[in-house]
């Protein structure tokens, strides 16, 4: 069974600031850790559901976040950025069994979470057939065109539960409740334990592999902090200017959105 | 008539090293002034051969270092990058009669000019149909394709002798030769003369008007200095990774390279 995990920091338990997520600024040492042990209950969890091949992909700001050495040694590590559009699943493929997201967070407009955003800066709303998107329902979609179920996810509460409705039989751990500016969170220990038997249970379930649903046909919208940024974007293949901030685009294939925001997002 | 304008800086006369091209370096107010004075020379010459609109694009670096005031007052001026793949041509359209190119310089990998470089430092070599290409190559077959010759060039010897051959009719003003990291260069003072009476005499003169030959398909080939930009710009829409450093990509429009470029480089 090959399982990949996709790990970032702003839904790990606790973290409540951007300096904690930024290499090299104040508190960032205490949620790296918190992140790597998320990362390697995951690990564990999978292993023990019998996972015979496991890819992490450090998947925050520099992907230089993780401690290696900490991951059970059977697993490969994705560090660094290599351009691909599958970005934070990047050399994701048809062989793979499971995806699962660990440390996930709200995403831009959706509330939930004091870091919520979407792959670039807190104003930058990414809509796709009308529905603003999180990292987690952009990169599931993008997995489900593979033919590759996400199953287990952890993150902010409101993230778990939007993710509920959108695929019914996913495994999630919850591990804050964003309120304004602070977060309500469990114990670091305990979201630890909780991911390490979540996904377990997820790879055990048969139910969880069930694929959210795919169109046939993906009106993107982004809509930039910046009128400059839009303006230039609207310059790729296939993409227009829809209004001063915003740019559209249309694809029938999902990896065709994801190759889009690879380069609209170059000049954020 | 309408005139477009498209001014650089690493082809203006005396113009040697980097810092002297990058704001706020020592040295960079002594040619951002030649700069203006040289686009200013241009507009002059453009308005005494007859030109009605003239559009002036500050076409170096941040677009920011042409001084607005030193302009003749009938001129339109193109400020900063809005992310139009015309580039340094950005904005120009059928309904312009010429383009001239002033403060222009050798491509990467010409040598010809102490700061030859094609667009970004990102790449080393940049081909079309396997020649090595300049920014007024570049910039000269976009303006062909929308039907407007590009009439008039300043800039280094090297660029200038590789203008004439590809286009016979153009006219040219050679302001500095490059040897190695030195230049030599003729009075500041003189370059601005010659690019007035360079561009009226250009602008009169029909044979100038002469457009490239264009072709009906491009192969172009760009090489990084770093193999991981190659990486990512492979993904680009129809782009290929072609050896480490080295990215392909085919069109029949030379507007598609140039938005390929926009967002590549």
């Amino acid at each position: 069974m090959k399982v990949y995990i996709s790990v970032d920091i702003e839904g790990v338990a606790g973290i409540t600031h951007w300096d904690e997520a930024e290499i090299g600024k104040p508190g960032y040492e205490t949620f790296r850790n918190q992140m790597t042990d998320e990362a390697a209950a995951a690990c564990e969890g999978a292993l023990t559901a019998g996972a015979t091949d496991l890819v992490v992909k450090d998947a925050h700001w520099t992907a230089r976040n993780l401690i290696p050495s900490r991951l059970p040694e059977p697993v490969s590590l994705i560090r660094g950025w290599t351009g691909d559009p599958l970005y934070m699943i990047t050399e994701i493929d048809e062989s793979f069994d499971a995806l699962a997201m660990v440390g996930y967070h709200s995403g831009a407009s959706n509330g939930g979470n004091p870091l919520a955003h979407t792959a670039a800066g807190t104003e930058f709303q990414i809509l796709i057939n009308g529905e603003a998107m999180s990292e987690y329902r952009l990169h599931s979609l993008a997995a489900a065109e593979l033919g590759v179920p996400t199953v287990f996810l952890s993150g902010d509460t409101l993230l778990c539960e939007s993710a509920h409705a959108a695929q019914p039989g996913i495994h999630t751990v919850a591990t804050n409740t964003g309120k304004g500016a602070a977060t309500v969170s469990i114990h670091p220990a305990r979201a630890v334990a909780a991911i390490r038997s979540g996904i377990e249970a997820a790879l055990k379930d048969e139910a969880s592999r069930v694929l959210p649903a795919l169109s046939d046909r993906y009106e993107l919208e982004l809509w930039y902090d910046k009128n400059e940024d839009a303006y230039a974007a609207s310059f790729y293949p296939g993409a227009r200017l829809h209004a001063p901030h915003a740019v559209r685009f249309e694809a029938d294939r999902f990896y065709e959105i994801m190759r889009m925001l690879q380069f609209a997002l170059v000049r954020l | 008539m309408k005139v477009y304008i498209s001014v650089d800086i690493e082809g203006v006369a005396g113009i040697t090293h980097w810092d002297e091209a990058t704001i706020g370096k020592p040295g960079y107010e002594t040619f951002r002034e030649q700069m203006t004075a040289e686009a200013a020379a241009a507009c002059e010459g453009a308005l005494a051969a007859g030109a009605t609109d003239l559009l002036v694009k500050d076409a170096h670096s941040s677009g920011r270092n042409i001084l607005p005031a030193r302009l003749p007052e009938s001129v339109h001026l193109i400020r900063a990058w809005s992310g139009d793949p015309l580039c340094m041509v950005e904005e120009l359209d059928e309904s312009f009669d010429a383009v001239a190119m002033v403060g222009y310089h050798s491509g990467a990998g010409f040598g010809g000019n102490p700061l030859a470089h094609t667009i970004s430092g990102k790449v080393f070599r940049l081909l079309i149909n396997g020649e090595p290409i300049s920014e007024f190559l570049l910039h000269s077959l976009a303006a062909a394709e929308l039907g407007v010759p590009t009439v008039f060039l300043s800039g280094d010897s090297l660029l200038c002798e590789d203008a004439r051959e590809a286009r016979p009719g153009i006219h040219t003003v050679a302001t500095n030769t490059g040897k190695g990291v030195a230049t030599t260069s003729i009075h500041p003072a003189r370059a601005v003369a010659s690019i007035r009476a360079g561009m009226e005499a250009a602008l009169k003169d029909e044979a100038a008007r002469t457009l490239p030959a264009l072709s009906d398909r491009y192969e172009m080939e760009l090489w990084y200095e770093k193999n991981e930009d190659a990486y990512v710009a492979a993904f680009y829409p129809g782009a290929s990774l072609h050896a480490p450093h080295a990215v392909r990509f085919e069109t029949d429009r030379v507007y598609e390279i140039l938005r390929m470029l926009q967002f590549v480089l």
